[in-house]
């Protein structure tokens, strides 16, 4: 009974070794399949090659970007007979048509403390795409040493120029000194002028009080006539109003009569010339010669 | 006794009125020649304020005009005008061709009596600028223009006894002058009148003859005063000042009173004179008084 039992677990046994280690290596190549996709291993990459004086910066794998995307990566670096370093770039085929015969290379680093990655600009599209091993042009960003040089350089001029006027504030002669010197003094004589105001307020006072009286006494009167004058005015507007509503349509009358008197004594003048004897002794306007005559002025005294 | 003829007399009376009545009137001018006139007596205002320049644009505009409607008497006065305002402001040149337009007469518009005027003005021109001969030919051919007689025969023998002064032949001077003074008394022309006694004052000074000198001179001042031309007031004085050089204080004293008139006048040329002939007297007396005309120095 036992000897049946133990035949029936080792039963197909082959089989089933063969059903488990197949399933493990459809597995691991699923895995590895996976994997490979997921490297890119099937992305069909375009090669490139940049040229650099130097490594520094540079490391196999580092990414390589256009436009902030991951396009690529470093490939290999490798030192060439005339002391340049050559770098081998892959980026992806698709990504290409961004990298035309005018992009540019470069490289820099992501952030203060971030990856240095090169960044490849977009070239022009009207020109054709770079080719398979074509070499790219390449240049290095500022690095941060770099970066802070030239800003103390910018700030070194700066901080001296604070530094003088710090000095020229502290200067005892200086002008800041010698400004805050006469503030002390105004303040001194402002305060004393404040006293002696302070001393002679009441009396002022007093008397403004007294012109304030005097003010409020007469200005009723004063008001009053005011009140009277505006009153004549008004009235002496309206009369005007009403003489000059009243000889409104008799002026241009007016007007048109001393035109007309005029216009008539120029006619009467005029028919008097014409007339006789008056037209006789009126002689027509004739141009006149300049009188020329036999004076000689005798010449100047030599 | 004759009232019969009242009637006929009222009659005679109301036809001599209506017959002037009726006469013609005087003729009006074109508007054209009205501006011309405008321009010209315009011209002859700014002449008299010396204000040459505004006075050479009123004429020529005047010329314009009187060109545009061939006016032959207008064209002619006025480019005898434009030379003299030419002269004024020194631009001999411009004087002489608007003088040689009228006296040369290329249209045949013009009178005897403008050419002669031109001829004249060419005459006086060429003497101020000292050349004598020139200016003796102009004044002949002036001469030979007026023939016996014209409107400018005074003026014509006026020049021409300054010239024969200037020539130092005062008796012809004073022949000629004399001749001018009667034409001139005839026209009643003053300042014409006051030229030819002048001219024959200075010729008797010129001989040396200061008593016959002095009655012309007296008379020639007393017309330039009423009509206030100070040069020549300040001439007669300074010729008086010269015909009393025996008695230098009366000499002492027209010299000042001409010196005060140019000085008044603001006649530079006057002035120096005066002061030089002031000096003249001051002085050790080394010009005769007749020399004193002629720059005594």
């Amino acid at each position: 009974m036992q000897q049946s039992l133990a035949d029936n677990r080792y039963h197909r046994l082959g089989k089933k070794i063969f059903i488990f280690f197949a399933g493990a290596v459809v597995l691991v190549a699923v895995f590895s399949l996976a994997t490979a996709y997921k490297q890119d291993y099937f992305t069909k990459m375009t090669t490139l090659y940049l040229f650099s004086d130097n490594a520094t910066g540079i490391k196999r794998g580092m990414a390589v970007k256009i436009l902030g995307f991951n396009i690529g990566e470093v490939e290999s670096i490798a030192i060439e007979p005339n002391a340049k370093v050559r770098v081998k770039i892959a980026v992806q085929s698709d990504y290409m048509r961004f990298v035309t015969l005018d992009s540019r290379a470069k490289l820099f680093k992501e952030g203060m403390i971030g990856e240095s990655v090169i960044e490849i600009t977009p070239g022009s599209q009207e020109l054709r795409p770079m080719a398979h091993n074509a070499v790219l042009p390449f240049s290095r960003g500022h690095d941060l040493s770099e970066i802070a040089d030239e800003l103390y350089g910018e700030i070194k001029p700066v901080l001296k120029g604070v530094g003088r006027a710090v000095a020229a504030v502290n200067d005892p002669e200086g002008d800041v000194q010698q400004s805050l010197r006469n503030m002390n003094k105004i303040s001194k004589n402002a305060l004393s002028i404040t006293e002696d105001v302070a001393s002679r307020l009441p009396r002022l006072l007093d008397e403004a009080e007294s012109i304030t009286k005097t003010v409020n006494d007469g200005l009723p009167v004063m008001i009053e006539n005011s009140k009277q004058s505006l009153e004549n005015i008004r009235s002496a507007t309206s009369d005007l109003k009403q003489i000059t509503a009243a000889s409104a349509h008799e002026i241009p009358q007016v007007l048109q009569g001393g035109q007309a008197l005029v216009k008539d004594s120029r006619s009467i003048v005029d028919g008097v010339k014409e007339a006789w004897p008056v037209r006789n002794m009126i002689a027509p306007p004739q141009e006149q010669p300049l009188l020329i005559d036999s004076y000689v002025q005798p010449p100047p005294p030599r | 006794m004759f009232n019969h003829l009242r009637p006929v007399k009222y009659l005679l009376m109301a036809m001599a009125v209506t017959a002037s009545g009726c006469g013609s009137p005087p003729a009006k001018i074109s508007p054209m020649l009205e501006n011309a006139v405008g321009y010209n007596l315009q011209g002859k205002q700014f002449s008299q304020s010396k204000d040459y320049r505004n006075a050479l644009i009123s004429y020529n505009k005047a010329l314009q005009v009187d060109r545009s409607i061939e006016n032959a008497d207008g064209i002619a006065l006025n480019l005898l005008n434009l030379a003299q305002i030419y002269l004024a402001l020194n631009q001999v040149d411009a004087a002489q061709a608007s003088l040689d337009e009228v006296f040369n007469n290329a249209t045949g518009i013009f009178q005897a009596s403008q050419q002669i005027q031109a001829a004249m003005q060419k005459a006086l021109i060429f003497n101020s600028l000292s050349q004598h001969k020139l200016a003796g030919e102009w004044i002949s051919r002036a001469n030979v223009l007026c023939g016996a007689s014209c409107a400018q025969r005074g003026l014509i023998l006026n020049v021409q006894a300054r010239f024969a002064l200037d020539e130092q032949q005062p008796d012809i001077a004073i022949d000629l002058a004399h001749r001018a003074l009667s034409v001139h008394q005839k026209e009643m022309l003053s300042h014409e009148i006051a030229n030819s006694l002048r001219l024959i004052g200075e010729a008797h000074l010129d001989k040396q003859l200061s008593d016959k000198a002095i009655p012309f001179l007296q008379e020639a001042l007393q017309l330039d005063k009423n009509q206030g031309l100070p040069a020549r007031i300040s001439l007669d004085l300074l010729l008086l000042g010269m015909a009393h050089k025996n008695i230098s204080d009366h000499a002492v004293v027209f010299f000042r009173r001409s010196l005060a008139v140019s000085q008044a006048a603001g006649d530079l040329v006057g002035e120096q004179r005066a002061i030089r002939a002031l000096d003249s007297v001051t002085s050790a007396r080394k010009c005769q008084p007749n020399e004193l005309t002629r720059q005594c120095n």
